[in-house]
């Protein structure tokens, strides 16, 4: 099978004009103008700049406008070249030779060559870019380089996901000759970076801006428009809509909610929905119930807390909009995987909730909360009371899931907590009952779906398998979704292993969440996702 | 105490009983449950919602309502503690006096210089947020005030001819301390507690407001922070708790104040 992606150059025709309000006189998208500086609002510090060793959220953001991946993805998730220029798939999909582009240099002057990716790969991205260490690294066997502009991935078997896992978020190229020899992790470079990318370090003053200017002999002709992108720091959501409507900063890469009606109304900005967020893409708030507790034993009670939850509120109460109900364990995304019609799958309804509570032996009392009669492994008159592990940040989540189960008998006893601190008790310790999780699916199951189901990922590995579900056929259809390379073929296992999640339900998928960027009318030509700024303009 | 009689003074008496009373009587006060979702999401305030509701449609009302009655808890468990441990020590030193008012001073002094707020933010981010802990530490570090205050006038009061006279005739340590020097030191403490109270409170709410209170109890500190996020479209979330503390702490400010000038001028 030969299978060639074209170098397409995403048009900035095709990515502007997201504008969801109807009506109001359309930016002058295709009358793109040169120069000008954006200013975008950061929410932290990112600390350093090198994207290849960490999967931070608040890094990529900072940095990715400055390196290039091998190819990057459209808005439907398809990847085209970026500084590859082509591609062919051989041995049913174990063999991936990649033909780099021609005369592209970092932004030191020297050459960009096939070296610079097999060392990314080998010394940097498969030790430290955790995402792409456990798929892609758990999979590969070598790298070779024939010649300069040819790089050869040989995978142990087929290997499907491959071009989706190669972005500059999954997979930043960085300099050889910067990076040889030293440690990645304590190399000056990471504070004044050299990439490929459309824009190169100016400056950093750490915990206020970092200044990037265009890079003049960036490899796509005409980009980027802007001469200078300032990223601001500024940690508070709210401080950054007045920033916004100040005319302080033109660009947000989320807005809470229940200012974005506010902002709509107001006109003057343009909106951009995506769901890419910094932590991945395709995310599903998730539910995970820890069944290595009694409570959750007994299948009927994880499927009455799911009934009982009323996803359409957390849309609309927490989300404000911002997002939809889960459909199916693999997220609307993932078009190819995402199975929408599943049966078993729990939607709200009170009735069902109780009547499968009163089921599993836990009965209630007056209007109260119920107690266990006859619960396997459980005594008498114990309440039905389980703590939900959750950060900090998501306390109105919390607060909705205690009201809503309250409703139906269960006491739920929340326990915030800082996100490492979450990743130490949930990951480590293992000491919680239920918790919610923010789990980004990625472009592809083996990126972000794997990880929660199979039994290989119980264990240390934060954000990993939280609920610690282990089902051999689970695994074993994992395993042949890995190495089906017919997208078809492989939606169908994930169809299959989708229909044992929703009957099993080591987890409950609630809401699909999705971010708006919001930016000046004065702007436009923006992407959702990678180089949010390599077509955009900004009319002074 | 007919001195209360002034202004500022009813004021104080009225709020600190307002506040004692809806946060006993919460339960039969609040129009429901403060977790429930009981309204629209957002809700100005209106006949049904007083005070509006939340984002996820919770009255605000019951929420207030039942913060007052956190922070009841909080304040007088703590109060309670500080009320034991800074008379007793107080008393104690400043009656004894000798080696034992050395120790007990020194120990007072470290506990002094502990800054409070950092002391309770340190024990929640180890233990986790509740209102246990938080009576706890803040009732073992908030006497040393009222200690150093009691021993002092416990010193001046006992070289007074009447505490001499009652020692003349034969009387106890117990019976001097009981019957002579504690009505004395009466109109002090009452007037420390109201302040040390008030600051608690102030505390409680801080820790509420930076995410550090009990999460499975409603506080008024958590829903003005809340309300904070919500600022620019719906001023009713931090406007209320925000005022409920107010006047809580106004409440027994004033009238630990008038406690203090009546009996000054008695």
């Amino acid at each position: 099978m030969l299978r060639r992606g074209s170098a397409l150059v995403v048009s900035a025709v095709l990515l502007v004009s997201c504008s969801t309000t109807e009506g109001t006189p359309e930016p002058a998208a295709d009358s793109p103008v040169r120069g000008g500086t954006l200013v975008a609002a950061i929410t932290a510090d990112p600390g350093q700049l090198n994207p290849a060793i960490t999967t931070s959220g608040d890094v990529h953001t900072a940095s990715e406008l400055m390196y290039n991946g091998l190819v990057s993805l459209t808005p439907d998730r398809e990847p085209v070249g970026e500084l590859a220029e082509s591609w062919d798939v051989e041995d049913n999909g174990a063999l991936y030779r990649f033909h780099l582009r021609e005369g592209v240099t970092w932004h030191d002057g020297e050459p960009f060559t096939s070296a610079d990716v097999k060392f990314s790969f080998e010394k940097v991205l498969l030790k430290y870019h955790s995402r792409t260490a456990a798929s892609v690294g758990q999979a590969l066997e070598s790298i070779s380089t024939p010649d300069e502009r040819t790089v050869e991935f040989r995978f142990k078997e087929p290997y499907a996901p491959f071009p989706l896992q190669l972005d500059v978020t999954e997979a930043p190229i960085i300099p050889e000759h910067i990076y040889a020899g030293t440690d990645p992790l304590e190399n000056p470079a990471n504070l004044e970076p050299v990439g490929t990318g459309p824009f190169a370090f100016e400056s950093y003053k750490p915990g206020a801006e970092i200044r990037l200017v265009r890079n003049p002999d960036y490899f796509i002709d005409g980009q980027p428009l802007l001469d200078e992108v300032v990223l601001r720091v500024i940690p508070d959501a709210e401080s950054q809509v007045i920033a916004l409507e100040a005319g302080e900063v033109d660009w947000l890469f989320g807005v809470p909610g229940a200012d974005l009606a506010r902002l709509e109304e107001d006109g003057g900005f343009e909106f951009l929905r995506t769901t890419v967020n910094p932590g991945g893409s395709n995310c599903i708030m998730t539910v995970s119930f820890n069944l290595e507790k009694p409570v959750f034993q007994d299948v009927r009670t994880r499927r009455a807390v799911a009934t009982a939850i009323d996803s359409q509120q957390f849309v609309d109460r927490v989300l404000f909009g911002q997002g939809k109900v889960a459909e199916a364990p693999i997220s609307s995304g993932i078009d190819f995987a995402h199975a929408d019609d599943l049966p078993d799958m729990p939607t709200y309804d009170k009735q069902t909730a109780e009547d499968l509570l009163d089921e599993a032996g836990w009965i209630r009392q007056g209007d109260g909360t119920r107690v266990a009669q006859g619960v396997q492994g459980i005594p008498d008159g114990t309440p039905l009371s389980f703590g939900f592990t959750l950060f900090t940040s998501f306390d109105a989540y919390g607060d909705l899931f205690k009201a809503q189960l309250a409703d139906v008998g269960i006491d739920v006893e929340l326990d915030p907590q800082e996100p490492d601190i979450f990743a130490e008790t949930v990951f480590v310790d293992r000491d919680f009952d239920s918790n919610i999780i923010s789990y980004c699916n990625g472009a592809d199951p083996e990126i972000g779906v794997k990880r929660m189901y199979v039994s290989s990922t119980i264990g240390p590995v934060p954000f990993s398998n939280a609920a610690a579900y282990s089902n051999p056929s689970v695994d074993s259809l994992f395993d042949q979704a890995r190495t089906t390379v017919d997208p078809g073929e492989r939606g169908e296992v994930y169809r299959q292993i989708q229909e044992i999640l929703v009957e099993d339900l080591p987890y409950f998928w609630v809401v699909e969440t999705e971010a708006t960027r919001v930016y000046s009318s004065r702007c436009g030509g923006f992407s959702q996702a990678g180089h949010f700024a390599e077509a955009a303009y900004c009319r002074q | 105490m007919r001195r209360l009689a002034r202004p500022a003074g009813v004021i104080g008496a009225t709020l600190t009983l307002a506040l004692i009373c809806v946060g006993l009587l919460a339960p039969f006060l609040a129009p429901t449950d403060p977790r429930a979702i009981d309204g629209p999401s957002l809700s100005p305030p209106t006949a049904t919602h007083p005070m509006g509701t939340d984002a996820l449609g919770r009255d605000v009302l019951s929420g207030v309502i039942y913060g007052a009655r956190t922070s009841l808890i909080t304040v007088s468990g703590v109060g309670l503690l500080v009320f034991l441990i800074g008379i007793t020590v107080g008393i104690v030193s400043g009656y004894r006096g000798g080696w034992l008012d050395d120790v007990l001073m020194r120990g007072t002094e470290a506990l002094q210089v502990l800054p409070r707020f950092f002391l309770a933010l340190v024990v929640v981010a180890y233990f986790g947020p509740g209102t246990d802990r938080l009576v706890i530490v803040l009732g073992l570090t908030s006497w040393p005030l009222l200690a150093r205050v009691i021993r002092s006038q416990t010193l001046s009061l006992r070289r007074r001819d009447f505490i001499e006279a009652a020692r003349t005739q034969g009387a106890s340590d117990y019976r001097i301390v009981v019957h002579e020097l504690w009505p004395n030191l009466l109109p002090t403490v009452f007037t420390l507690m109201g302040l040390l109270t008030a600051q608690v409170l102030l505390i409680e709410a801080s820790l509420g407001f930076l995410g550090l209170s009990d999460p499975d109890a409603v506080s008024l500190g958590y829903l003005a922070s809340e309300g904070q996020r919500f600022l620019r479209v719906a001023w009713w979330l931090a406007a209320f708790p925000g005022l409920a503390i107010l006047v809580a702490v106004l409440g027994l400010n004033l009238l630990a104040d008038s406690v203090g000038d009546a009996t000054l001028r008695a």
